[in-house]
């Protein structure tokens, strides 16, 4: 691996909180296997190469994993208690953890949501889906 | 392979457990391994080094550099000091630490503690402080909490299970019936499975009685060789077995949401450096930290099929007279859960049983024993194993 390359792997998460500020979901991809990564990783957990690309995720629809409704939360959280998070799979298959919103009475495991970042928050805190109405 | 050297626990000791007021870490620390000494039959002089698991005397105390305070407070003088943090499972870590620091023939005789001062701060502060033990950047930034966590495991192992909430907490109504003869307990109050599913939601769909509570205390073990156990007083226990294994922090890269595949990989480590399989192990004690985090524990080790642990715990197989007691001390639930220190008072309880000196929480016939310690949400994974002598 040439020295430029090894400078490159340390830039892999502020690059995703840039891309959330500028409303962009940023992961990577191994340019050998093919794999997705979202967060991005600088090394792929499959083949262990380490050409990655930083690319957008353009995937913005995806179902809920699993979900809770936090009602004992940390300080900074505490003016949007009772809150939901939970993980979402996206329809390009990459997994992650965000704010929800939606109705509580209509979360449930498997329904479809949709990307809707928070211009409130900052950094890494503005990633949040919405539940679709799937009437 | 096992152990370069043979290893055993020759003495044993704990504080109480609970909300402590004004004290501090080092002299909780003091008392949990001097009992452990005077157990031992060991004097200062045989004392070679010490560690100490510790989650964050950083935050709960302002108190970095935690680990030389504990010999000088114990009048340890010089020997070597050594802080392990891994979260919740800092304990195990610290018993591990011990062990391949003896079995290497690097020491011969070393306290291997925990202690964990955890009542200074209010609730809030203290659930930011643990959810710094998720993925900071990709799950607390998001508002998981450490309960969160455990919450979203909980839902989908009901999802795909049919787990239910009754199940959940018959798990918590076990940890309090049995801490009630644990003198050294938090709770000493028995609670129905409607009290558990009628108090406050914490993170849907645990309850307040689905988790552990915040807690002070600490505990210590002597950790030496089989060899060398014969030139003290201690009655020795023997490790048959110390595995650990890591995994992605952030439950979303993980494939599976419903049990720790980190708790399958370090059981399987541990039964095979013990020579034993799940059916000859007589009692556990699991990191109960969530209700449901004892219910995927009893499954991912292999004691119960995956989906069954909840039916197990409902229809008492874990009780202390059921085919595999689980937690007789009362465990993380109702034993309390002073992070650093429960790691070791799991190991405290273990040995207590394999030299039948359990009281009234006794298993019959307890010959092999095991401990199970998670950190954060299954981050890190420590098991040990032990055997009556």
């Amino acid at each position: 691996m040439d020295e430029k390359k090894v400078l490159e792997l340390s830039r892999f998460t502020a690059t995703y909180t840039e891309g959330l500020e500028k409303g962009l979901l940023v992961g990577s991809q191994c340019t050998n296997c093919g794999a997705v990564y979202l967060p991005p990783r600088p090394i792929c957990l499959d083949c262990k190469s380490t050409n990655m690309q930083l690319l957008e995720i353009t995937s913005k629809n995806g179902k809920l994993l699993t979900y809770t409704i936090i009602h004992i939360g940390p300080p900074q959280f505490r003016d949007i208690l009772p809150y939901v998070v939970g993980i979402v799979e996206l329809d390009s298959g990459q997994r992650i953890t965000a704010f929800i919103e939606g109705e509580h009475s209509k979360l449930a495991i498997g329904k479809r949501v949709e990307l809707s970042l928070d211009p409130e928050r900052k950094g890494n805190s503005r990633l949040r889906f919405r539940l679709v109405d799937e009437g | 392979m096992g152990l370069p050297r043979r290893i055993a626990i020759i003495g044993i000791g704990m504080t109480k457990f609970g909300s402590l007021g004004a004290v501090t870490s080092r002299e909780l620390f003091t008392e949990a391994a001097y009992r452990a000494m005077l157990d031992a039959g060991v004097t200062h002089k045989d004392i070679d080094a010490v560690f100490v698991g510790n989650l964050s005397s950083d935050v709960f105390e302002h108190q970095m550099h935690l680990a030389p305070i504990l010999p000088d407070y114990l009048a340890l003088n010089n020997i070597p000091s050594t802080r392990t943090e891994a979260a919740c499972a800092s304990g195990g870590l610290s018993l591990r630490t011990a062990i391949m620091s003896v079995a290497s023939g690097f020491y011969d005789v070393v306290i291997a503690g925990g202690v964990e001062k955890m009542t200074n701060l209010p609730t809030p502060k203290v659930t930011e402080a643990l959810a710094m033990c998720s993925d900071d950047l990709y799950e607390a930034n998001v508002g998981v909490t450490f309960p969160g966590v455990f919450a979203m495991m909980a839902r989908a192992h009901m999802h795909k299970y049919g787990t239910t909430s009754e199940m959940l907490a018959a798990a918590a109504v076990k940890a309090h019936k049995n801490a009630l003869n644990n003198p050294l307990a938090q709770f000493h109050k028995e609670v129905t499975i409607d009290k558990v599913l009628n108090s406050p939601m914490i993170a849907d769909p645990l309850h307040l009685y689905d988790c552990s509570p915040i807690t002070d205390g600490a505990a210590a073990v002597i950790v030496t060789t089989l060899e060398k156990a014969k030139e003290f007083s201690g009655h020795p226990v023997e490790i048959i077995a110390s595995a650990q294994a890591s995994d992605t922090m952030a439950l979303h890269d993980r494939s599976e949401l419903e049990g720790f595949r980190s708790t399958r990989i370090v059981a399987e480590k541990a039964y095979k450096m013990a020579g034993i399989t799940p059916k000859d192990v007589d009692v556990v004690e699991v990191h109960d930290c969530f209700t449901i985090a004892e219910i995927m524990a009893i499954e991912d080790l292999g004691f119960f099929p995956k989906g069954q642990g909840g039916h197990a715990t409902l229809e008492g197989v874990t009780a202390i007279d059921g085919e595999l007691p689980v937690n007789p001390s009362g465990g993380l639930k109702a034993k309390g859960h002073p992070v650093g220190a429960t790691g070791i008072s799991q190991v405290v309880s273990i040995v207590e049983q394999l030299r039948g000196e359990a009281g009234k929480n006794q298993v019959a016939d307890a010959e092999i024993g095991l401990t199970q310690n998670i950190g954060g949400s299954g981050g890190t994974q420590v098991v040990h194993v032990f055997k009556k002598i």
